[in-house]
């Protein structure tokens, strides 16, 4: 009965400590499981663009400079090169731009961050800093406890071997069938 | 409670900004600093081996930063960095940066399995090694499917002529980087 009491505390009080973990983690996985699908961390904008490019290549970049920034406000440049396949590249801050050397005819991509999405998705891949590994494993510690402190709280028909058992194999069957047949 | 959530925001806060501190104050190390030509040239030799090679992040994978790619004098001398466990990520602010990368050289060997592997699989990583999806080389999307097609034709006949059964690829596993230089422009008179 003292058993029981103290796992309810404990569970209670370890459960609102991970809240926020918790929601960190299940947000930036389901990001994170379609990082191919959508862009998981930058919104990327793409825009299409034309300069006056003067007579090149090759192209003076004191020249290049205020061209390239003139295209938008926001645009700080960075440095251009020629591509092997004959095209300008000019990077900016957080993007490039690629032009057609002749025409000055191209396209812009900028890239801007998921707002808290991307920091979330950064602590989920361990992209922070290293320590970052041992505290989300004590917090994945803490997730286990609530987890298994969890299934041994009720009792009576509402219990483990009553009700909980079906569910908890109802949970088990789906990742069960994928890791047997599907891997 | 107040008290307890006082002292562990507190303690927190002090192993962050501790971690920041002791990250900051690395102490360099003298090494020799390679072009990406000079790797290049001698990734044979160094494969397996601790290298520092300079060059300008020419893409950041947009999909976590897990590796990027440095550029020599032009874009047809490029080698892939991964990030691994020791960088973690690099930041998409850094492309067209020049960056300082310390690492070690691996090698992928590309047989004929790995090209018809290739052919019947959307796997980044493995499409990553050749330099495709976003290797900073700049194709518009149109002609995108035409030229990996032309690229691993002129692939499989490299593999076929070599005389090892395979076209050595070379990458860096990153252990740290650090920016070289502020992007800036070339001198006055030196063209792109």
């Amino acid at each position: 009965m003292q058993l029981r009491k103290w796992l309810r505390i404990l569970h209670r009080d370890a459960g609102y400590f991970i809240v926020g973990v918790t929601v960190i983690y299940a947000v930036s996985g389901i990001f994170l499981n379609h990082k191919y699908d959508l862009n998981s961390d930058f919104h990327v904008i793409t825009q299409q663009v034309q300069v006056d490019l003067p007579p090149g290549p090759p192209f003076q970049e004191k020249d290049l400079k205020p061209i390239i920034e003139s295209i938008d406000d926001n645009i700080l440049y960075k440095r251009s090169f020629m591509t092997s396949q004959g095209y300008l590249k000019a990077f900016i801050h957080n993007g490039e731009v690629v032009l057609d050397p002749e025409t000055g005819i191209g396209e812009m991509q900028i890239l801007r961050k998921r707002a808290v999405v991307f920091e979330m998705n950064n602590l989920h891949r361990i992209s922070t800093h290293k320590s970052w590994k041992w505290i989300s494993d004590a917090f994945a510690a803490v997730l286990l406890f609530v987890t298994i402190s969890g299934i041994f709280i009720l009792k009576g028909k509402n219990g483990l071997m009553k009700r909980g058992i079906w569910f908890i194999l109802g949970g088990l069957i789906v990742p069960i069938v994928y890791m047997i047949f599907l891997m | 409670m107040r008290k307890l959530f006082v002292m562990l925001a507190a303690s927190a806060l002090m192993v962050a900004c501790g971690a920041r501190q002791n990250a900051s104050n690395t102490p360099q190390e003298t090494q020799v600093v390679m072009s990406v030509e000079e790797i290049l040239e001698n990734a044979s030799e160094l494969v397996d081996a601790e290298v520092t090679v300079t060059g300008t992040v020419s893409h950041v994978c947009q999909h976590g930063g897990q590796r990027c790619f440095l550029i020599g004098a032009s874009d047809e001398t490029m080698i892939r960095i991964e990030a691994g466990e020791e960088i973690g990520a690099f930041s998409q602010e850094h492309v067209g940066d020049n960056l300082q990368v310390t690492g070690v050289l691996r090698l992928v060997p590309i047989t004929e399995e790995y090209v018809a592997n290739l052919d019947s699989t959307d796997s980044h990583d493995e499409h990553h090694a050749l330099g495709y999806h976003g290797s900073g080389q700049v194709v518009p999307e149109a002609e995108a499917e035409a030229l990996k097609k032309e690229q691993t034709e002129e692939l499989k006949t490299q593999i076929e002529n070599s005389e090892e059964g395979y076209v050595p690829v070379y990458f860096i596993e990153g252990l740290k980087y650090t920016v070289v230089e502020e992007a800036e422009t070339a001198p006055e008179g030196e063209g792109v």
